[in-house]
């Protein structure tokens, strides 16, 4: 039961079960982990190569940006919001980074990150002070973010030097685990502090299960939202920065492409439901994992990726209407 | 503040402004697009000539297929994301169907996508889904089925008369404008003198309130959203005549445009505010900026998403403005 | 008769909503239908419009029994409301909205826009309304806007027409419109049924007066033939509770050490908007001051208004002599002000969360450090207020909605008790919870005055207010009608104090 420590709200880890939830409830909670066990089971046995590293070290190393964008949009969904724009965020910082590598791979890096900051605290902005709708903002930012990602780069895509931090990001490992999965692991650790334990995580709790509530207590209701939406474009920087250092490549037209559809379908499949109030941080790490293994599952088995598309589509909404069975 | 308790010129004053808001809200979007296009001509000299405004016209009218439907759809309070893979389905579907007659070649691409549209309509509808959510998993699902029956792409065989429909003139314009403004002046027609029309606009207004007044929302709800995948269907037959192929990647990103150029066109994303003129300006208007990057060498392809995304997050930001204008 | 109920009644489980109720319309006939909240006006104007179905007795129209399915089968035999809340379609036309969902047609699939516009403005002009059918609704105040639910429904051919509460958005002109509206539906010879809890404007309007309390018809009578008071003790349920009324409670010394304590609250001249007009009140340490009022009277406005929850548009709040300036609600806080909201389900809880995180939730601040929650001095505080406060729960994890109603409101007490308050107001805080739990909470608000804060209260029920508080204010319609010392009165007394407020403004 130690999942039950990274679901409970801000009411804490290391508490009792809560009395009166019932099985079903508890299946659903468990699910992700049934189903990601479930899933590696059937790939040991049916799977030719699924126990190889390389298949791991890879899986690990597409994980990473997808792990540090669903966390962030599992933090908006928990202010039952939600934050559409992860994907272009992502390209939109693969593209300063390859525009400022002029200045150094260090300042790329930094200028990088520091798009998708300045986009999060953009959409933020909107959200906060101009009472925009989260949907439609990032929906707007979503096409925004990606068209300069791609006048940045003039729509081509710009290959990195071999050497340097970023390549070295995008193939260095200890024994079998990428250091980009390890950073992920380390953001999902301190994410789970800020959430779990520090005032501004807590206010995103409030903020998703009653805003009026949180409003008449006295809590910055609105200068949360913008803090949510800054660190949701935060982690898409960072996210954009691992798949660049992993495909080589600045590539606007690529990078992140229906990656906030993997960020929705990875927390919502792991237990944070879009009605807000809740979030699980362990559980949004295992829907991302759990993606990643389908979609390798169908690669390795040769089996067309579209089918993992079509697949995926149906985990999210059997997953979102499980949610609404539950109530 | 409170307009309401003033006396009356106060209130005069306050109805004024709002009447000039929604017009602004309605018509912006028509004044930005003749503005863009003096403009554009005046720099230009090509760009007025009529055969490039044909041009920038029916490169619109896939988009413009859509677009209807989406607004549509937008106006009743909810998005459809499916569109653009249901053009790239459509093309398939077309392709496939086209060595037994132009009939099915067309039709079948508009039947598949009222399919598509009932089963989106009939998730949202009955168990009250989030729309993106629902319409995002049929994008994907759309997606990977075109991939399955075309791989990348495929050629229409022998397009004879169904490659006519899209490439064809009629009284010296082309079939596509013809089809494009017929399409939206029917859209128009349901939208502002039918009671489905009215019940959309009720239902996106407010649903609670329109359920009470007898409108049958579920039955309202379903049906948009077949009209908005069966336009898609249909915009996927005419590229796949156009282009004598289907191809399933078609249509890309046709979901995000389309959005676009409805909330350019000033329907709120809201929910019961929208016009067809502005949604069809909206799209002109992508076409134009479009044509205009074409036109200037040195900017390339690139900066056409730029130029929407800025555009649409212009728009947003600024309806929220005119949206709470009118409120206070 | 036009419309009969006999015996109605409707229960929701094992709760009665409505018992017994014997009600009766003539056409051309305004019935006033009144009472305090829970008293079962809605649930009777559900049964009439057939939103639910009656658990017992029959309702006739024209002599026969009818059973209404639904709210549209109703309106086919001619029963419709027009509720508070505007049910329209604000950026619609005045004309689509009165002919929504039944437009007429022109070749077989057009709505006939011309011939409904020229209908609509037939319907306005016959109630004497300027309104222009082709302008969007929402650019008419909300008295006009109602007025144009009421075209709707007669156009609909409603013969009984229910009013829910029409005024209680009206402003002064909007109301003669109204006056006028309902005088020329009584021509018509429909019967109108007047929800309302203003009685100057029933006593204006009605020619009949029927109340309501708990579920049953308490009182009815011809308007000429019911005095205000009377009306007024059938509304607060003065005769049934006689018998148990506190009686002289052991106050006056402690009223007289409070006369002597410094300020805690003051307000000055707070207005807002039509809710809350010039009102000035002061509280002292270890005094509960009570606000009193029918339903409708500003009381939870005024306390919002005082909180920073709405932004009033003149006036003074002083806590302790330092002003508050309206900011924010954790403005209020900072300065030693707490609210309880008297919707516990949607402005109290959290209904997701533990009691914990729904206990701690206004003083995050007071127990981080560097933004990081203390959790050791977070149970603290939780197991301290569980264990002072009496709340019984299965700990401090348990979530809040599995608590019964006066231990989630105890949950809501401590949370405001955790900030440090030098003022404390409780909006109606009793609301909903049963009678032992309403005497602990009672118990509880003593002892915040004994211990020194000033204590603002409000109820529904006049005996609680009145047995509770030190001095009471009297609202009505947003404006203070008069004060008195609660020690050795009666709530005849307040009843009084009621009935004369609503007296006809000059």
């Amino acid at each position: 039961m130690s999942e039950h420590a990274a679901e409970a709200a801000p009411s804490a880890p290391g508490s009792t079960p809560r009395a009166g939830r019932s099985d079903g409830a508890w299946i659903r909670a468990s699910s992700v982990y049934i189903a990601f066990a479930a899933l590696v089971i059937l790939d040991l046995i049916v799977t030719p190569g699924f126990r190889n590293p390389a298949v791991i070290r890879s899986l690990l190393f597409d994980s990473a940006p997808v792990i540090l964008i669903a966390l962030g949009q599992s933090l908006a969904i928990g202010t039952r919001g939600i934050d559409l724009s992860v994907g272009s965020v992502m390209a939109l910082s693969s593209s300063v980074i390859g525009i400022s590598l002029s200045l150094g791979q260090g300042a790329s890096i930094t200028f990088g990150i520091g798009a998708g900051l300045a986009c999060g605290i953009l959409n933020g902005l909107l959200i906060a002070v101009l009472r925009i709708d989260p949907l439609i903002s990032s929906l707007s930012l979503l096409v925004a973010a990606r068209g300069l990602a791609q006048a940045l780069l003039g729509g081509a895509r710009m290959d990195l030097p071999f050497a340097g931090p970023i390549p070295w990001l995008g193939a260095a490992t200890i024994s079998v685990i990428p250091v980009t999965a390890l950073i992920a692991l380390g953001a999902a650790i301190l994410f789970a502090f800020v959430v779990k334990r520090t005032a501004p995580g807590h206010y995103a709790i409030y903020a998703g299960a009653s805003r009026t509530a949180a409003f008449l207590a006295g809590q910055p209701v609105r200068a949360t939202l913008a803090f949510v939406y800054g660190l949701s474009g935060l982690l898409a920087g960072i996210a954009g920065l691992f798949a660049t250092a992993r495909l080589g490549a600045a590539d606007p037209n690529y990078i992140g492409v229906q990656f906030e559809l993997d960020a929705i379908a990875a927390a919502v499949i792991g237990g944070t439901p879009l009605s807000g109030g809740r979030i699980s941080v362990v559980g949004t790490i295992f829907g991302v994992l759990l993606l990643e293994v389908l979609d390798a599952s169908f690669i390795m088995n040769d089996i067309s990726s579209t089918y993992a598309q079509i697949l995926k589509a149906a985990f999210i909404v059997g997953a979102l209407y499980l949610q609404r069975a539950g109530g | 503040m409170s307009a309401a308790a003033g006396p009356a010129p106060v209130k005069r004053q306050a109805i004024d402004r709002a009447r000039i808001v929604g017009l602004i809200q309605s018509r912006g979007a028509i004044l930005v697009l003749i503005l863009a296009a003096i403009v554009a001509g005046s720099i230009f000299p090509d760009f007025l000539h009529a055969a490039n405004v044909e041009d920038i016209v029916t490169a619109g009218t896939f988009l413009g297929l859509v677009a209807i439907g989406q607004t549509f759809v937008i106006i009743l309070g909810g998005f459809d994301l499916s569109v653009g893979s249901m053009v790239g389905l459509g093309t398939v579907i077309a392709a496939y169907a086209q060595p037994f007659g132009w009939v099915p070649a067309l039709l079948l691409p508009i039947l598949a996508g009222i399919l598509v549209g009932l089963i989106d309509g009939l998730l949202i509808a009955r168990t009250r889904m989030a729309p993106f959510i629902v319409t995002l998993a049929a994008l994907l699902a759309l997606k990977g089925a075109a991939i399955a029956l075309a791989g990348e792409s495929m050629v229409v065989a022998r397009p004879g008369f169904f490659g006519q429909i899209a490439n064809a003139h009629w009284l010296g314009v082309s079939n596509l404008i013809v089809i494009l403004v017929a399409a939206y002046a029917l859209g128009a027609l349901v939208l502002n003198r039918t009671p489905f029309g009215a019940a959309i606009f009720a239902i996106g207004g407010n649903e609670e309130a329109a359920r009470m007044l007898g409108i049958q929302v579920e039955r309202v709800k379903v049906l948009t959203y077949c009209v908005s995948g069966g336009l898609a269907g249909l915009s996927g037959a005419l590229l796949a005549a156009r282009l004598s192929s289907g191809i399933s990647s078609a249509g890309n990103g046709y979901e995000l445009q389309s959005i676009a150029a409805a909330v350019i066109g000033g329907v709120l994303l809201t929910g019961g505010v929208g016009t067809m003129t502005g949604a069809l300006a909206g799209v002109l208007l992508l076409g134009l900026i479009n044509n205009v990057i074409n036109q200037i060498g040195s900017l390339s392809a690139a900066y056409q998403g730029l130029a929407s995304g800025t555009f649409l997050l212009l728009a947003v930001i600024i309806q929220a403005g005119l949206s709470r204008t009118k409120r206070s | 008769m036009l419309l009969e109920t006999r015996g109605l009644g409707k229960s929701f489980g094992v709760v009665a909503a409505l018992s017994d109720v014997s009600f009766s319309l003539r056409a051309g006939e305004v019935h006033g239908l009144m009472g305090e909240n829970g008293a079962g006006k809605s649930t009777l104007i559900k049964l009439l419009t057939g939103f639910h179905p009656p658990s017992a007795g029959e309702i006739l129209l024209d002599g026969t029994p009818v059973s209404f399915d639904s709210p549209r089968a109703a309106q086919a035999a001619g029963v419709a409301a027009v509720y508070q809340e505007i049910n329209l379609i604000p950026e619609r036309s005045v004309a689509a909205n009165i002919f929504l969902a039944r437009e007429p047609r022109q070749f077989g699939l057009l709505t006939n826009t011309r011939k409904m516009e020229a209908d609509a403005a037939a319907i306005l002009s016959r109630y004497g309304l300027a309104i222009d059918p082709r302008q969007p609704l929402r650019t008419l105040g909300l008295g006009l806007q109602q007025m144009v639910s009421i075209a709707r429904v007669v156009s609909l051919g409603a013969r009984v027409v229910i009013m829910d509460e029409p005024t209680s958005a009206l402003a002064g002109a909007e109301v003669d419109i109204l006056y006028g509206v309902v005088e020329q539906l009584r021509r018509e010879g429909r019967g109108i049924v007047y929800v309302s809890h203003r009685l100057s404007e029933c006593y204006r309007l009605c020619d009949r007066l029927t109340v309501l309390r708990d579920g049953r018809m308490v009182e009815s009578a011809t308007t000429a033939d019911l005095p205000r008071a009377r009306l007024v003790a059938a509304m607060l349920g003065r005769e049934s509770t006689a018998g148990s009324a506190p009686g002289a409670r052991p106050a006056a010394a402690a009223t007289d050490a409070a006369a002597a304590a410094p300020i805690a609250l003051s307000v000055r001249g707070l207005s807002w908007r039509t809710r809350v007009r010039d009102v000035s009140i002061a509280v002292r340490r270890g005094e509960i001051l009570g606000l009193a009022g029918l339903l409708g009277a500003g009381r939870t406005e005024t306390f919002k208004a005082i909180y920073g929850a709405e932004t009033p548009d003149r006036g003074d709040v002083e806590i302790e002599g330092r002003r508050l300036f309206h900011a924010r609600p954790a403005a209020s806080i900072r300065r030693g002000l707490a609210f309880l909201s008297e919707d516990r389900r949607s402005e109290g809880i959290f209904p997701k969360l533990s009691v914990r995180a729904n206990l701690t939730a206004a003083v995050l601040p007071r127990i981080s450090r560097f933004g990081v929650v203390s959790r050791r001095r977070q149970t603290e505080l939780v197991n301290r207020y569980i264990r002072e406060l009496g709340i019984k729960t299965a700990g401090p994890e348990a979530l809040i909605s599995e608590l019964s109603g006066g231990n989630q409101q105890k949950v809501l007490i401590a949370r405001a008790l955790c900030t440090e308050p030098r003022v404390v107001m409780l909006d109606d805080p009793t609301r909903g919870i049963d009678v032992g739990a309403k005497a602990e909470v009672h118990r509880t608000i003593r002892d915040l005055a004994r211990k020194g804060l000033g204590v603002v209260v409000t109820s529904s029920e006049v005996e609680e207010v009145l047995e509770l508080s030190d001095r009471l204010v009297v609202l009505n319609e947003g404006a203070i009608a008069g004060e008195l010392e609660t020690a050795g009165r009666e709530p005849e007394d307040v009843l009084a104090l009621l009935a004369a407020a609503e007296a006809p403004r000059a």
